[in-house]
């Protein structure tokens, strides 16, 4: 990884089309302006792993209904409680 | 209107019991119409949210306050005035649920919980700043 100082005003200029500027610091959290073509997707890091997670909820298991799934997890909850 | 669905078959649906995702589930950017489905086996503790337009994207959605009683996330005031939640019209938390082939592995996603307002209509998926884990296990290890 590389890894750089910048000022609040200075940018950072990544391949020809996209250029990060540091707008403002202040305490832990930094503002950056991002200047980027349409077409690139800027998502928060932390998003990316909840559509990941989002992803993986709709999966359905291969040859398994989710009801059936769903209601043996239900009984075993309810059997647990008891 | 007439549907197919992953786990229901083919049905019909009133159009007012559409729900609509104001802010989308990550990822399902082109879904944002869904519908609540129920099963008899497994009510009181699971829906489904089945989206209209593609049939086999189908959530299973719990209640987090089953588990975590005290599970109530602030909302912005931007996704209040969104989905039209007032004083009367609380928000409705629900959590996807990743149920895998062993089922007792199941876990829950409290960091990125979805929101309702049951008379809008309206929903939306927010991303909580509290330090939550995007994976809880529904079934507790020591049982």
């Amino acid at each position: 990884m590389l890894v750089l100082s910048r000022k609040v005003g200075q940018t950072l200029q990544i391949g020809e089309n996209i250029c990060l500027t540091i707008t403002e610091i202040s305490g832990d959290q930094v503002r950056i302006g991002i200047d980027a073509p349409r077409d690139i997707s800027i998502l928060r890091g932390e998003l990316i792993l909840v559509a990941n997670e989002n992803a993986q909820a709709a999966r359905k298991v291969e040859g398994s209904s989710m009801r059936s799934l769903a209601a043996q997890l239900a009984k075993s909850r309810t059997d647990k409680s008891k | 209107m007439n549907i197919n669905t992953r786990d229901f078959g083919n049905l019909t649906v009133n159009e007012n019991e559409l729900i609509t995702f104001i802010d989308p589930i990550l990822g399902f950017e082109k879904d944002n119409r869904f519908v609540l489905l129920t099963d008899d086996e497994s009510d009181g503790m699971f829906s489904f949210l089945q989206s209209v337009s593609t049939d086999d994207v189908c959530f299973v959605l719990t209640d987090p306050k089953l588990i975590f009683e005290d599970y109530n996330p602030k909302i912005s005031k931007e996704i209040e005035k969104k989905l039209g939640i007032t004083a009367e019209n609380k928000p409705v938390f629900r959590v996807l649920t990743v149920i895998p082939e062993d089922f007792t592995k199941a876990t829950i996603n409290l960091k990125s919980p979805l929101v309702f307002c049951s008379e809008t209509k309206k929903a939306a998926q927010i991303v909580l700043d509290d330090d939550l884990p995007i994976r809880t296990p529904l079934v507790s290890e020591e049982g």
